[in-house]
């Protein structure tokens, strides 16, 4: 597939800091990528110079093959950027922001209109068209933002946290909507929200400390942890005997404890019969088992050091 | 670009008419209720003989605009800039920030413009209007490059700063000086010689130095005019580079 976003070994550094590291890595048209990661790890910052709103210290960016130094009037048609916090014009109407763009973009007033029409009615947005942008909820704010970018109709939509502030109807007709854009748009978006980049994905972008450390679909990611249970047990009294009978289980990956929960990964569900097992004679209060997902992907421990 | 912020300014206008109205015609009414009506008793001419009111109208004029030219440029350069707002988002478009730096100026001229020819017209109904057609044109093309050069000065202060009480502080003596420090309404021959000599050299004060020159003298001193005016252009390129490097682009 023909690739929408390529960087070549880009870096970026504030002050002695190293943000990004020599980030090297294609995104195809049309796909939709979610970038996740830690705080601090370099998400916003990659955002930033995928908008233009930066520029690398070192390194190429290229949007459609072209390079956003050198070709920078071209790449800034091609791109639509809805940042995190609002930074719509307070005393316009929301409709009066998404008319700015359109015009500072050079959009005549009827593909505008029809444009505005769709996305508003898309989002119910249409009721608050002429309120003052400062005057509305940060939800409606952050829906405006995404229309004002979608009214010059950018090839690449780059968004920091899509669905910020958004209540849960909005949050599904955000996704909805982007889900029917994707494929005549490539979307990368910055999200904290893990459940809705469950959902919503063709590649995630896992990062930590300015590197790409994971990179695929959520499935491919899980693969080397596919066969990853959590599981947890509450017993009515987790002596330290009992905790270290159980945590030298030979199938029991990462014990630990709270209070009287035994809390363990196992790589099948038999694990877990060997610890009902080991603790048979103990009696158990609680139980829980659950497949491994994009939340235990992120916890610091896995990402740093995997399971084993 | 020019077109998109002159539609933006006119909603903005639209969205606050009446208060705007408002400051519209009080600020040429109180400057002349609270300026001309007295002073003209006690300075009847300027030291070179030209009539109190021909000297002061004009220069009411270039004051009105000179307040007429801040809005705008405060409110992206500094206000919504520094609450990360508007600036960015009108940055990422497909546009060079010379143009961008050079729209602004378009557009907050035009304000300045607009308003400054209402105040004439409200000035021409509280006394007899002093000036010949000739001499408004001038002018016009006299305000015009002060505007030039006035509306770059705000936009390096509104670059330059960062926080709101300094802006707020500096904005002040701006304006004190805009009153008092470019020969509006107080002729320079009246400061004592070393500050006189500052206040002519100082680039706000050319254009209007040759404005009044023409009034006086019926010359035109292009010379004045044309380096106030390559001043304008060198300083829009100056507060090119201070935006890129603000934005970091």
């Amino acid at each position: 597939m023909e690739a929408s976003i390529t960087l070549k070994k880009v870096g970026k550094l504030i002050g002695d800091k190293t943000i990004l590291a020599g980030l090297t890595f294609g995104v195809e048209r049309g796909t939709l990528v979610a970038i996740v990661g830690v705080n601090d790890a370099g998400k916003s910052t990659l955002i930033k110079l995928l908008s233009g709103f930066e520029n690398p210290n070192y390194g190429q960016v290229f949007i459609h093959g072209l390079d956003m130094e050198k070709r920078r009037r071209e790449t800034r048609e091609l791109i639509g950027y809805v940042p995190h916090e609002n930074d719509l014009d307070p005393w316009l109407t929301v409709e009066q922001n998404i008319r700015f763009t359109a015009n500072l973009y050079k959009v005549n007033t009827a593909t505008a209109s029809a444009r505005i029409v769709r996305f508003a009615e898309a989002l119910n947005l249409v009721p608050y068209l002429n309120e003052i942008a400062m005057n509305v909820s940060h939800g409606i704010q952050k829906k405006t933002m995404l229309v004002r970018e979608l009214v010059h109709d950018p090839d690449v939509l780059i968004m920091d946290e899509p669905t910020g502030y958004m209540d849960a109807e909005s949050i599904r007709l955000t996704w909805d909507l982007l889900k029917e854009l994707k494929g005549n748009k490539t979307i990368i978006y910055v999200s904290n929200a893990l459940a809705e980049i469950e959902q919503a994905h063709d590649r995630i972008l896992v990062f930590h400390e300015g590197r790409i450390l994971m990179d695929g679909h959520l499935d491919k990611l899980l693969e080397s942890t596919m066969d990853y249970h959590q599981f947890q047990i509450e017993f009515k009294n987790l002596s330290a005997k009992l905790y270290k009978q159980l945590a030298n289980v030979a199938t029991v990956v990462s014990p630990n404890r709270l209070d009287n929960i035994f809390h363990f990964y196992g790589r099948t569900r038999n694990v877990f019969f060997d610890v009902i097992r080991t603790a048979s004679d103990e009696l158990m209060i609680d139980l829980n088992v659950k497949k491994l997902g994009l939340r235990d992907l992120l916890d610091s421990e896995f990402a740093g050091r995997g399971l084993d | 670009m020019i077109l998109a912020l002159l539609k933006r300014r006119l909603w903005l206008w639209q969205n606050r008419l009446i208060p705007s109205l408002i400051l519209l015609l009080a600020m040429p009414v109180i400057l002349f209720a609270l300026v001309n009506l007295p002073l003209k008793n006690i300075m009847g001419h300027s030291l070179s003989g030209v009539p109190f009111e021909l000297w002061v109208i004009p220069g009411f004029i270039f004051v009105i605009s000179s307040v007429g030219l801040f809005p705008l440029l405060y409110r992206d350069f500094f206000d919504l800039r520094v609450h990360q707002k508007v600036l960015v988002h009108v940055a990422l478009a497909p546009y060079r920030k010379r143009m961008l730096i050079g729209g602004y100026l378009i557009v907050a001229g035009i304000e300045a413009m607009i308003l400054s020819l209402i105040s004439l017209v409200i000035f021409s109904g509280l006394a007899p209007f002093p000036l010949t057609v000739i001499d408004t044109l001038f002018m016009m093309v006299c305000l015009a490059v002060y505007l030039l050069l006035l509306g770059n000065y705000f936009i390096s202060m509104g670059l330059l700063i960062d926080t709101v009480t300094t802006f707020f502080l500096i904005t002040f003596i701006t304006f004190i000086f805009i009153l008092f420090g470019n020969g509006f309404i107080i002729e320079f021959g009246f400061f004592p010689a070393g500050i006189e000599n500052f206040l002519r050299w100082q680039p706000l004060s050319i254009p209007y130095q040759a404005f009044q020159l023409f009034i006086r003298s019926g010359i035109i001193d292009w010379a004045l005019l044309f380096s106030s005016l390559l001043l304008g252009l060198l300083w829009m390129l100056g507060n090119t580079t201070i935006l890129k490097r603000k934005l970091r682009h």
